[in-house]
Formats: structure tokens, sequence, C-alpha cells
């Protein structure tokens, strides 16, 4: 028994019967050998060039924190609330003096105050593809001053339900450093275009509010976009651009303003829960199109500028300072604040009209 | 009839031994190929394989004197991660390199680790590991610090180990291990990818 087994098989005479087994054997031993993949039972004497050479389950893939992540915020919740200010008559670059624009109109709104609240409901349909619906609640007023007798400054309101928007996301690219997301809304107008006040246009009872002053556009509007975001070291870049397009005319004849959005915006990372950011944010908007007869004078006389079509439209540029707070641990865990404060630095207004003041956003974003 | 007659006539035709033996040997052969092959193409598990990683660095890193209170000090290593991956760290609690025991403590926030000889933080950099990273480097205290991406040592970590397709990768910062009082082995570094740590100026954007 202390001979080798080898020859100790060729004594016994069995060397053909098992032979094939023995070369299969040390075949296999051989290409393992040539691998240099096999574990030892104590892996603790695996060398670091052997661990690196095989491969690994992995804990957690991309994909699976991913998915993982899905599972377990199917649903994000956001408010957001925007208010903005327009005031100060421009047309193109120049701001026209008030004596000039009075001179033109009968009716001219001094401020225009706009207050949106926006609820947004978020569903993760897989790792790449989600569907939100929003919802909006419209307040917003202006302030008159106004030539016929009785209507010397007067402010007419509105509030209720926007439109409301159903669109997709789509994750189109996503590795360690980039994301790319496609997306489609369609807006859907449950906001009034029927909104009514008393104006100097008719003393005794509500006549039609100017476009301004509607809650809704009245039409199907499709709205695509396409959203970069490059993580960096303790910061994130955002770039987007997004369009909205009337579909059609309403039924007042006429279709609101289509319009362009390009905007870039940069987080940084001072804390873990404290980033603030930078923005600015370029805005295309053209005339409405076509008109509510409504809101012209016989004659096609237009009181205010505001019933003007032509009057609307033009190109801004946005700056914006922000400041954003996740949350990720506590009672708040996976709450995310963000606050951001905003003039345009830049505007060529077709006009004139009352040109943006300033403006504040606000939201705050939960995932469950 | 003998009884040797009635074994030689009970036994089968030689050609059906034959066949018999033939499909016994090919069963067998299968059999052997199929063990070794699946031996061959085995895996391991992620955390496991960077707990290996990380018992080797500790084979493969030299500390300085007075690192040790004592010849037989435990070799402690901190781990900031999920319980799985302690979970696979601590297979290897209470063996021996060179002549220490190893000593695995878990903690919940980088922060919270106080002292010891090697420090892993799994996860994602972020600018907290910045700050926590900043500080040890201040400190100088021979820690070697590992992590689990590039910018861990574009930022000053010694060792990262990542992802690549299928497989961990090494990267080292040498220079950054040497400024503690750590000398990383020759082979630790030649397997590894060398990465430099981001001058501040290079950090600002």
């Amino acid at each position: 028994m202390n001979q080798p087994l080898i020859k100790l098989i060729f004594k016994t005479g069995k060397s053909r019967t098992y032979m094939p087994c023995i070369l299969v054997f040390l075949w296999s031993c051989l290409l393992q050998t040539a691998h240099g993949q096999s574990a030892p039972t104590d892996l603790t004497l695996l060398k670091l060039e052997d661990i690196l050479a095989m491969p690994i389950i992995p804990h957690e893939t991309g994909d699976d924190i991913q998915e993982q992540a899905v599972k377990q915020d199917k649903f994000r919740f956001a408010y957001h609330y925007v208010h903005a200010t327009f005031e100060d008559y421009q047309s193109g670059t120049r701001k026209v003096p008030l004596v000039e624009m009075q001179a033109q109109f009968p009716v001219l709104p001094l401020e225009i105050i706009q207050n949106v609240h926006l609820i947004s409901l978020g569903y993760q349909i897989n790792s790449r593809l989600s569907l939100d619906l929003q919802l909006s609640y419209v307040r917003q007023e202006t302030y008159h001053i106004s030539s016929v007798p009785g209507f010397d400054e007067f402010t007419i309101h509105s509030h209720g339900i926007g439109d409301t928007s159903i669109g997709l996301n789509y994750l189109a690219w996503n590795d360690e450093k980039d994301s790319i997301h496609l997306g489609a809304a369609l807006s859907v107008p449950t906001g009034s275009i029927n909104e009514k006040g008393r104006t100097p246009r008719d003393a005794n009872q509500d006549t039609l509010l100017p476009y301004t002053m509607q809650l809704g556009s009245g039409t199907l509007d499709f709205s695509p976009s396409l959203t970069h975001i490059r993580r960096m070291n303790n910061s994130e870049w955002v770039n987007q651009v997004q369009g909205t397009f009337r579909m059609g005319k309403n039924y007042h004849n006429y279709s609101l303003s289509h319009r362009a959005i390009i905007k870039t915006s940069l987080f940084y990372e001072l804390l873990p829960y404290l980033q603030p950011s930078i923005k600015l944010m370029g805005t295309y908007w053209d005339r409405v199109h076509g008109q509510d007869d409504d809101l012209v004078l016989p004659g096609g006389v237009y009181p205010a500028p505001v019933t003007n079509p032509s009057l609307f439209g033009g190109r801004k540029i946005d700056f914006l300072l922000g400041i954003r707070v996740p949350i990720d641990r506590g009672v708040f865990s996976g709450h995310q604040f963000e606050v951001e404060v905003g003039t345009p630095v830049y505007q060529y207004l077709n006009g004139p009209q009352p040109g943006e003041n300033w403006r504040i956003a606000t939201s705050w974003n939960v995932q469950f | 009839m003998t009884c040797g007659q009635q074994e030689i006539n009970s036994m089968p035709p030689r050609q059906s031994l034959s066949r018999l033996n033939w499909t016994k040997h090919v069963l067998i052969s299968l059999g052997l190929l199929f063990l070794t092959l699946s031996t061959r193409s085995q895996q391991l598990q992620e955390y496991e394989a960077r707990a290996l990683l990380v018992y080797n660095f500790v084979k493969s890193t030299s500390w300085p004197e007075g690192s040790f209170a004592e010849r037989h000090s435990p070799i402690v290593i901190g781990i900031v991660g999920n319980q799985d991956l302690v979970n696979a760290f601590q297979k290897f609690q209470g063996k021996l390199i060179k002549g220490r025991p190893l000593e695995f403590e878990k903690f919940e926030h980088m922060t919270d680790f106080q002292s010891g000889h090697l420090l892993y933080i799994s996860g994602e950099w972020s600018a907290s590991s910045k700050f926590f990273i900043d500080s040890l480097r201040k400190s100088r205290k021979p820690i070697l610090t590992v992590g689990e991406d590039l910018n861990f040592v574009i930022n000053g970590g010694m060792i990262s180990i990542i992802r690549e397709d299928k497989h961990l990768a090494l990267l080292t910062n040498p220079n950054e291990a040497k400024s503690a009082g750590l000398f990383l082995s020759n082979n630790l570094v030649k397997l590894s990818k060398q990465v430099s740590t981001l001058k501040e100026t290079e950090q600002r954007y």
C-alpha cells in the first residue's frame, strides 16, 4: 500500500478498466490548474491574485439596487409652491414708462401675482419607467388702474383647479456618473378658461377676464423633456430641455403660447443634508394664437395690453439660487425640502407687457 | 456440477460484461469531470471576497513600531457597513496574522471609529466621508483606510476595492499609506491600479 497509486493500479491489472477515468480526472485537474481558480477549503489560503481572478456573485448589482429602490419606494409625493410677480412694462428690453402705456390703453394691469400649488404623485412602474400625475391649484390677482370712471383702481382675482398633467419618465441611461431621463407629459385642460370678474367693461355684471387670469390653457398640451444629470465629486449638475406645445385651439378660439425652457443647475453637497444650488433658466415663448373675441371692444380695440394676443411672448434668462435639504435619518428620512429664489437677468418681451419681477419656489417631496 | 462450474455458468457472457463496464466507466468519468469543472467555476460571494481581500491587505501591510501595545495585541479592524458585510468579516475573527489575532468592530457611522489599525468604509463616497478622511489624514494615525470607489482613493483613502465587471479590482494610493507610516507590500501595489490624491485645487470647479 505504500507504493504509488498509479503503480498499484497498473500492477493490479485494472489499469485498462480505470484508465479512462484517470485520464479524464487528470485532464480536468490540469484545466483547473491552468486557470488557477480553484478555491482551497480554507479560503484564507487564497492569494490576492486568486481572489481578484475569481468571478464574484455581486451582493447587489446596480440594477438590483434600483429594483430594490423601486420595491421599497414605489410612490412619490411632492408638493410645490411657486409665487411669481409681474410688473413694469417692457417692450423688447426697453422699459416703457407708465405714462406712455396710459396713452395707449384705458385699463392697465400694474401688478400680476400668481400663486401655484402643485401636487405631484409619482408611481415607479419599474427601475426605469415612472408615471407622474400632477394636479394644480392656481390663485392669482391683478391690480389695475384705469381711466374709466368708478374703476380708477381695482383688483381682480381668480382661483381654482388648474390643468392636470399626466406623464411618463424614462431613465434612458444610467451609469455611475451620468443619467439621462426622457419625459413626455400630456396636460389635460381641467383649468377653467371662463373666469369672470367685475371690470370696467361692464360695471353691472362680471365679464370674461383676460388670458393671464384664466386658470388653464383650454387645450391639450404636450410637454416632452430631456434631462441630463452628471454626478461629480460632492456635486450634481442637472441640465434640462423642456417644451410645451399647445395642440389646437380651445373653445374660445385661442391657444396660449408655445414654450421652450432650457435650464442648467449645479447642486453642491456642502453637507449631506445641505445642498446649495445655482440655476440659469432660459425661456422662450411665443404669442397667443387666435383671439378670444369676448376680450375685444367693438371696433377691435384692446382695452388692456393683456387682452392683445400679440403682446405675449418673448425670451428671458432667470438666475436662481436655492437650497436643497435631503433628509436620510429620523422620522423625516426620505423627505427632501427645497427652496429657490430668482429673478430674470435678461428679458426681451414682445411688448409692451409686464415683465417678471421675481419668483420663489418651494418644494417638499417624499418617497414611500 | 461443481461449485466452481456453477459460478462459471452463472456469469454473463463476456461481451455483456464489457458493455456494462464501459457504461459504468463513462458515468464515473462524467461524474469526475462534472465535479472538477464545478470546482473550477466556483465563485465567491462579493462580501466574502471583500473580506478575504482585506484579510490579505492585513498580511501585506506593515504597521510602524508602536502601533501595537504588546507583541500579541490584536489587529483591530473597524467596519462601517451593513450587517451582511460585517458577518463576512467576522468569519475571520480570531485568525492569527503574524501572531496577532484579528478583531472586528462594527460602526454605524465612520465618526464613531476612534482607534484601530484598519478601517473599511462601505458605500459610495460622500461629503461626510471626505471630512472624515481629511481628519484622519491630518491626524497621521497609522490606520489603513479601505473604501469602495475611485473617489475614496483620489480623496486621500489608501485602498479601494471596486467592481470591474464580474470581478473585484484594487485601487491603491501608496503615497497616502506611506505618509501615515504604513508600508504596502510590492505585490499588493503591483496587483492594483495606483492612484494619487487630487490636489485641493483640482477638486474645485
